[in-house]
């Protein structure tokens, strides 16, 4: 098992700078109503993995308003029955039901596109896009230093290696 | 880990396994470097080892040669078969891992064992494979390997075979020499009695040590499944329904019990719970078993593979060089060995001339045995040549036997014979003329010497001669045999290809066995799958349908509906995937129509409490309002009581007196039509019980109303005996127009009377009672004294009420104070009234 004891450190500055920059972006779309959603941010390291979280639920529907609307279950209920009559299963509808639940829908009352300085959708894809370069070069290093210790580690360890 | 719904932003360090890639890599490397410094210790210390030997050598030759006199000592050897045992030992030490001493070793143990020496000499170097392929010594080979023959009834010369097998076993299983030699002690014997060869129980006993039984628990229970086989008596034979005998049948008994798919509890009927575990792995792995089968037959020559793969290693060379030293050591000191050869070589003019001087001095014995072993050279020369001719000409007939060969040199030499009696003859000739020519018999020796030289080639010749006659005969007696010895090959050759043939078709046949096994196997393992993500998908939904119902989207009726028809809907495709797979649908069919009763039962229950709940809100809606009448009535009563009370006796009251005792009338009547109305309704909900329940209780609610409906009648009628019209039953008084707008007119016994709004009308009987209260009231209000308007004429009172509510009304209407006045009329018409109104209420 390789120890990645550099990168895991490294990883943590990342996860700060990625809370700053969501934050700063929040502000810059003007989604700081109440700054709930800016302090819900946090991030945290577990294996090689760094996950940015918001504690706020509605953080989605910031970042995509297809999901700012709940899909109405009567309605696809009326609606299936209508367009398949018998056919139309309850285990159908709430098919489509949790289809529009994990995917949105609707349009988006502001679509996002690049040069546009009103940005009001995408925060979280935008400082992904922004800082995925500095993100791998602040990386880059620790990662090198954490496998060369590695190597290092491997061949000090290696009793067979010794001559008698 | 984290929620995913929350993540907003993810990184993560890929590429973990090419950097454990890389790891391994360098390990690699590090081993190389291992290995290539190992083999550099190793190479020093076989040189070390190399001189350590050269300065040995004399004590490997002492303790050889003690060996060996230890293994004559045991065997008990005849000077030729030691000499035999003594050879093969320095061949084996010269050309194996085991050095000629272990091999002598070796020898011992087996004497040990019981082994002759033919049997020795056939098993000895498939032990000796044995050793090298399992990394055991000598001695524990020669123990285990000697065991085994022993133990399965074998030929010595079958040492090969078992030896093949071990080998086999314990690279394709969890066994090796000390689980072997543990468990078949145990079973080997038992397993020779049931005619279970030595490959089979081999592996079932592999079979069971890879599911970690152990060796000795392993081979007794084994040892006691197989007796429980062959015994007749058995729950287990009884079970199979024959005893096993064979192999084969030990193949067909598994088989048989692996496909019936027994149950531990099945099992625990046929064996002894100590043999459970056993029984059930070589039931369960009856294919691994027989597959192991067919791998141990074909086990053919797998030690020597094994052992010349261990050799092929730089290990290998180096035991392989100490042998072969030593091998050396020993062929210098017994000067028997090609490298003893070669090194005479250099002593080779000294021998020819020393051979030379001998020659002269060789007695014709000896002379004529070298000539035949010359012309035995030959003739092995000439056989191997033709041979070789013969088979780059592809032409048999080139070919010659020994024998053969053998004949035609010795009549080349026969032709021979001739020529030599002539050398001899003359000889003689020369000897006798230089006998006779020479003085005194000087240089006569000479021709003496060639003369016994002549006659010694010629005897010599015909000795030889009559030796090769004599070898030609053994040699076609041999080839005789060996051609036997051939044909009986070629037959066992021919028996053993149609056993491989009748094996390989079971093999086949096992194999679609298993197959079809595997395929259903496989089928199920689909079914189950696509049953689990039937059940999973519909969880999924469920899930969903939970969170719109937490979330409101939808109401409690919603969900129950959509959860009913979710699950049907599951269950049905439950059934579509049992149709599809031919399995039973009946329980799921039965399942889904138990859903669809508990479904309906439910809405029912749910309509009927409904129902309930409306129809108990309307009834208390009604009780609510016949409370209030009630109190209303009661109310009416009570103020008509108090207003008899308030009037008392005082005539300047009466009027009030009057009224009062008309309230608590009226509210008489109010109860009597409220208790009418109550059992009019027990009627009509007593219609709808059982049959003849329903009767019953309807004719006792009848009577009750009967009496109602007279009490009623009795008191209109009351008002009706004292002049109300029937508009004014309800009261005692008169409304409508006055006198003067022209008065209200009715019928009274034949006569019309004009009455105004206001008045009143008393019967006749309170008339009676009260006249002159009544007269008082009249006149007091303005009115004639009864005297001036005077009684009219009333029919008779005929139903005077009586019941007991009429009574306390009335009783109290007259008040405590009041006298009352029984005529014995009236006593007569209530009596009468009675009967009526008793007689009515048992209809």
């Amino acid at each position: 098992m390789i120890k990645f004891k550099k990168t895991l450190k490294e990883l943590k500055v990342v996860g700060q700078m990625l809370k700053v920059g969501l934050q700063k972006e929040l502000i810059a779309q003007k989604h700081n109503a109440t700054g709930r959603l800016s302090r819900g941010l946090n991030y945290e390291v577990k294996g090689q993995t760094l996950n940015v979280t918001s504690s706020v639920d509605y953080w989605k529907a910031v970042n995509n308003p297809k999901f700012a609307k709940t899909p109405n279950y009567n309605a696809i209920a009326s609606w299936a029955r209508a367009k398949k009559g018998i056919k139309a299963t309850s285990a159908s509808i709430t098919r489509i039901y949790a289809k529009m639940l994990r995917q949105g829908y609707g349009q988006p009352y502001v679509f996002w596109t690049e040069g546009n300085n009103l940005r009001r959708t995408n925060f979280a894809g935008y400082v992904a896009n922004k800082f995925s370069k500095e993100v791998a070069k602040k990386l880059a290093p620790s990662i090198g230093a954490d496998v060369a210790s590695m190597i290092r580690e491997k061949i000090k360890n290696n009793t067979k290696a010794k001559v008698s | 880990m984290a929620n995913t719904e929350k993540i907003v932003v993810q990184v993560v360090v890929k590429g973990e396994k090419d950097l454990q890639r890389v790891g391994k890599t360098a390990g690699g490397g590090a081993k190389s470097f291992a290995k290539m410094a190992g083999a550099i210790g190793l190479a020093v210390t076989a040189f070390r080892a190399v001189n350590k030997q050269i300065g040995a050598a004399i004590n490997t030759f002492k303790k050889f040669e003690f060996q060996m006199a230890k293994v004559k000592a045991t065997t008990g050897a005849t000077d030729k078969d030691f000499k035999k045992l003594t050879a093969t030992a320095k061949q084996l030490g010269r050309t194996t891992f085991f050095t000629a001493s272990q091999v002598g070793e070796l020898q011992m143990n087996y004497a040990k064992l019981g082994f002759t020496t033919s049997e020795i000499l056939d098993a000895q170097e498939a032990t000796l494979r044995l050793a090298t392929a399992t990394g055991s010594d000598l001695a524990r080979a020669a123990v285990v390997a000697g065991a085994a023959v022993r133990g399965f009834n074998l030929d010595a010369s079958e040492t090969e075979r078992v030896v093949d097998v071990m080998a086999v076993a314990f690279t394709s299983s969890a066994l090796d020499i000390e689980k072997w030699q543990t468990s078949m002690t145990k079973v080997a014997p038992i397993a020779a009695g049931a005619g279970v060869s030595i490959e089979s129980t081999a592996a079932v006993m592999g079979k069971l040590t890879d599911a970690g039984i152990e060796a000795s628990i392993a081979g007794t229970s084994m040892r006691n499944i197989f007796l429980k086989m062959q015994d007749s008596s058995s729950d287990l034979s009884q079970h199979l329904g024959f005893t096993v005998k064979s192999s084969a049948d030990l193949e067909k008994a598994l088989i048989q019990l692996n496909e019936e798919g027994l149950s531990n509890e099945e099992i625990m009927g046929l064996v002894d719970l100590r043999q459970v575990a056993a029984f059930a792995t070589m039931v369960n792995g009856t294919y691994s078993i027989l597959e192991m089968t067919d791998a141990l037959e074909d086990a053919n020559g797998a030690a020597q593979d094994m052992a010349d793969i261990m050799a092929d290693t730089l290990e290998g060379d180096i035991i392989t060089a100490k042998s072969a030293w030593e091998g050396f050591q020993l062929a210098i000191m017994t000067g028997s060995s090609e490298i003893s050869r070669s090194l005479r070589r250099v002593t080779q003019a000294w021998t020819l001339f020393l051979n030379n001087w001998s020659d002269d001095l060789k007695s014709t014995d000896e002379i004529a045995a070298d000539v035949f072993t010359n012309i035995v050279q030959v003739a092995k020369g000439q056989v191997k040549e033709l041979k070789e001719l013969a088979e780059i000409n592809d032409d048999e007939s080139i070919a010659i036997s020994f024998s053969k060969s053998l004949e035609i040199s010795m009549n080349d030499l026969d032709k021979t014979l001739p020529a030599l009696e002539n050398k001899m003859l003359k000889a003689k000739s020369d000897l006798d003329s230089a006998w006779k020519d020479a003085p005194m018999g000087f240089g006569a020796e000479s021709y003496d010497v060639t003369f016994e030289k002549a006659k010694k080639q010629f005897e010599a010749t015909k000795l030889a001669i009559k030796d090769l006659a004599d070898e030609v005969v053994i040699q076609k007696e041999k080839e005789t045999t060996a051609i036997e010895t051939a044909k009986a090959k070629q037959f066992q050759a021919d028996q053993q290809d149609i056993r491989d043939k009748e094996k390989l078709a079971k093999k086949k046949k096992r194999k679609k066995a298993k197959d079809r096994k595997e395929a259903l196997a496989l089928e199920k393992q689909e079914f189950k799958d696509k049953k689990d993500a039937i059940n999973i998908e519909y969880q999924e939904l469920e899930n969903v349908h939970k969170q719109a119902l937490i979330d409101e989207e939808i109401t409690q009726a919603t969900y129950d509906e959509a959860a009913f028809d979710m699950e049907q809907q599951r269950l049905e495709d439950m059934k579509n995937l049992l149709i599809k797979y031919g399995e039973d649908t009946s329980a799921i069919n039965g399942q889904i129509l138990e859903n669809e009763l508990s479904n309906i039962s439910e809405k029912a229950a749910a309509k009927a409490k409904a129902d309930k709940e409306q129809e108990d809100a309307d009834a208390k809606v009604v009780k609510d309002k016949e409370d209030a009448r009630k109190k209303e009535i009661d109310g009416v009563a009570q103020l008509g009581d108090q207003l008899i009370n308030l009037a008392g006796e005082d005539e300047k009251m009466q009027g009030i007196r009057k009224a009062g005792i008309q309230l608590s009338a009226a509210a008489a009547i109010a109860n009597n039509i409220e208790a009418l109305s109550l059992a009019a309704k027990g009627v009509a909900k007593q219609s709808t019980l059982i049959f003849p329940a329903n009767l019953i209780a309807m004719a006792g609610t009848i009577g009750t109303v009967v009496s109602l409906l007279a009490n009623i009648k009795a008191m209109k009628d009351s008002f009706g005996n004292g002049g109300i019209i029937e508009t004014f039953a309800n009261g005692g008084m008169v409304h409508g127009k006055s006198h003067a707008q022209g008065g209200e007119k009715f019928a009274v016994g034949g006569r019309v009377v004009e009455l105004e709004g206001g008045e009143a009308v008393i019967n006749k009987r309170s008339t009676a009672m009260f006249s002159r209260q009544l007269s008082a009231m009249n006149s007091a209000g303005g009115g004639v004294k009864f005297a001036d308007g005077g009684l009219l004429n009333q029919p008779s009172f005929s139903q005077q009420q009586f019941n007991a509510l009429g009574q306390n009304q009335m009783m109290g209407a007259m008040g405590s104070s009041s006298k009352v006045v029984v005529v014995e009329a009236d006593i007569t018409d209530s009596q009468n009234s009675v009967s009526v109104i008793q007689s009515e209420a048992t209809i």
